[in-house]
């Protein structure tokens, strides 16, 4: 078997035994949390009742063991029923399948343009070290490392929509357009396979704000990691070797530096899709936007267990997937590590 | 046009200038050095005394902030007087250098075959087949078995010595004129370093390239330089045919070097008998 592959057979089933182990922990963690569901869900009046807040209790089996809760919890699961949550009485899969791809939607796009804006302003601050251009970059930087998300989302949408009205108020869709046919949950992606450019169109137009935003955000982190990891390159030898070997400027930068000082960043990228993936709560408030951090958020304020388990373990199978695909690519772009 | 009489490589009042935070230091001062066609010439010296700056100065690559004063002059060009572009020209091409540590100076994702083709690629112009094909000429030329599987391989996956024997390679494609070696065995094991002499004096021989041969170990240069110019304090302190040097040395320093070059022979020899 290839060595790639076997690495990543390894992987998977490390990972499932990971996620094994988040189920146990987070069931355990929602358990010993002072909190009751009941009287976070049911009227004063309904609560003060013995016999509906049995029956509720019944109903959602938080009247059994708790072991045989968290064996009839880890039954459904591998059947892919995540139970069904108290707040919106759907079940909790159905409820992930259509905030994630919204959530999906400005994730993706934000961190491709954020590893492009990163990578190439961090290999300029880097290359022009201590000079006017980095101090520069360095400073806008710190700046957007500094500002409270939603700060910057309001003061984004009161720029953008409401002095210049060049983007929406929030939201995924204009109110004169209905989504289109579901297959992916992402609109854009969705309209395009129903041929619909006018809804494309009204859903990219959507997605300006929140992707800008996200960006900006994760920019700023990403920066410093990638003009420390350039700087390191640049010190190295082997550039040096290649400054000596008389290469355009342009090959020492793309064939040497670049490719050297991607290593690291890759790691961090990694972390910061799966944390964009697991929701931008304060960005999703501010836009109205209907993805995963909202729906955590409503979650843990009115103690959904069901939905509060469905979606700590989607955000584990996300960090655990992404952390396989930087591994991956890693011995991908390493020789030293795929011989292993 | 250089005449025969012309020197390839002429160092001329060189110094060398390092920012530090109580001021500059002149790390070489007024250092001349002639390197002539199909010479071997060494720089002798213990480290800090300004051996590897000079080398430095000539490819150009001295660290940020250093300045070089002086001229160096290589083919009626003064290499400190040349633009970047212009300096590419010569570098890789028509002056290259082989550093101390190959570990270091290789780079760790690219093919040992990637690393000899670019320049060559670069500076003649030649086509990605043909530079293959001289790739597996040049790691042939320098004795690494299996050429045309080594091409391919990445330098971890080679020893420490067949890693020089690579560097020495990729310093020849493009068969400049004058070849550096910045203590070009000292990173070695002690077993691999004699097989890299020979290889350097077999290539001055076969290539008839001249050479600039750093080391602090004089009995190495015994054995390879024609020439040696004696390095303290960032200048010259004594030069000329290397067995006059070391047989009969002017300078005090230099008999230091000798004898304490002496002390560690007896040393060893010692700790050699002393092993079961």
């Amino acid at each position: 078997m290839p060595p790639l592959l076997k690495m990543i057979g390894k992987r998977l089933l490390s990972a499932i035994v990971l996620l094994w182990g988040v189920t146990v922990v987070t069931f355990l963690l929602v358990n010993v949390v002072p909190g009751d569901a009941a009287a976070a869900n049911l009227s004063q009046q309904a609560y003060d009742d013995p016999e509906i807040r049995a029956a509720f209790e019944a109903k959602w089996g938080l009247d059994q063991p708790i072991w045989v809760q968290y064996v009839r919890y880890l039954g459904n699961i591998l059947q892919g029923d995540l139970g069904t949550s108290q707040q919106t009485h759907r079940p909790v899969a159905e409820d992930l399948s259509q905030y994630v791809p919204a959530t999906i939607e400005i994730a993706l796009p934000a961190m491709a343009l954020a590893i492009v804006i990163a990578v190439g302003l961090g290999m300029l601050a880097a290359m022009r070290k201590n000079r006017p251009t980095d101090t520069g970059i360095r400073s806008a930087a710190l700046v957007g490392l500094s500002t409270p998300p939603f700060w910057l989302a309001l003061v984004a949408l009161y720029v953008f929509f409401y002095l210049l009205g060049w983007v929406p108020n929030g939201g995924r869709l204009s109110n004169i357009y209905d989504p289109p046919p579901a297959v992916t949950g992402m609109y854009t992606v969705d309209a395009a396979i129903a041929g619909q450019w006018d809804v494309f169109g009204d859903a990219l137009w959507h997605l300006v704000l929140p992707v800008g935003i996200l960006t900006a955000l994760t920019v700023s982190g990403l920066l410093r990691f990638v003009r420390s990891a350039m700087i390191e390159v640049l010190d190295a030898e082997y550039i040096r070797s290649a400054i000596a070997k008389g290469l355009p400027r342009r090959i020492i930068t793309w064939r040497h530096v670049f490719r050297a000082g991607l290593l690291p960043v890759l790691t961090v990228s990694g972390l910061m899709l799966a944390s964009l993936l697991g929701g931008a709560v304060l960005v999703e408030q501010v836009l109205s936007w209907p993805g995963l951090g909202q729906y955590a958020y409503k979650s843990a304020i009115s103690l959904d267990l069901q939905a509060i388990l469905g979606v700590t373990l989607f955000i584990a199978v996300v960090y655990t997937l992404i952390n396989l695909l930087v591994d991956v690519l890693y011995s991908v772009i390493d020789p030293r590590i795929g011989a292993k | 046009m250089t005449t025969a009489a012309d020197p390839l490589l002429s160092v001329e009042g060189l110094s060398v200038t390092m920012p530090t935070p109580s001021g500059p230091v002149e790390l070489v001062h007024r250092t001349d050095i002639e390197i002539g066609e199909g010479e071997i010439v060494g720089l002798a010296g213990e480290s800090g005394s300004g051996k590897t700056m000079t080398a430095s100065a000539i490819m150009g690559i001295l660290p940020p902030g250093a300045r070089a004063g002086g001229r160096i002059m290589f083919e009626g060009r003064d290499l400190l007087s040349l633009s970047r572009a212009e300096l590419d020209t010569v570098r890789g091409n028509r002056i290259a250098i082989v550093f101390q540590d190959p570990s270091a100076a290789l780079h760790p994702l690219l093919t040992i075959g990637t690393q000899l083709t670019e320049h060559l690629i670069h500076h003649k112009g030649v086509t990605k087949k043909q530079a293959n094909a001289r790739a597996v000429e040049l790691l042939d030329l320098v004795r690494i078995r299996d050429p045309h599987h080594a091409v391919k391989a990445f330098p971890h996956q080679f020893s420490g010595g067949m890693r020089q024997r690579a560097a020495i390679a990729i310093a020849l494609a493009c068969e400049p004129r004058l070849l550096i070696a910045d203590e070009p065995t000292t990173a070695l094991d002690v077993t691999v370093q004699a097989g890299i002499l020979r290889l350097f004096d077999r290539l001055a021989r076969e290539t008839g390239v001249s050479m600039l041969f750093i080391t602090h170990d004089l009995g190495v240069m015994n054995s390879i330089a024609d020439r040696t110019y004696v390095f303290k304090d960032g200048t010259v302190v004594e030069s000329g045919v290397t067995t006059t040097i070391l047989n009969e040395p002017s300078h005090e320093y230099t008999k230091a070097l000798i004898a304490s070059r002496a002390q560690s022979l007896a040393e060893e020899r010692v700790q050699q008998e002393a092993r079961p």
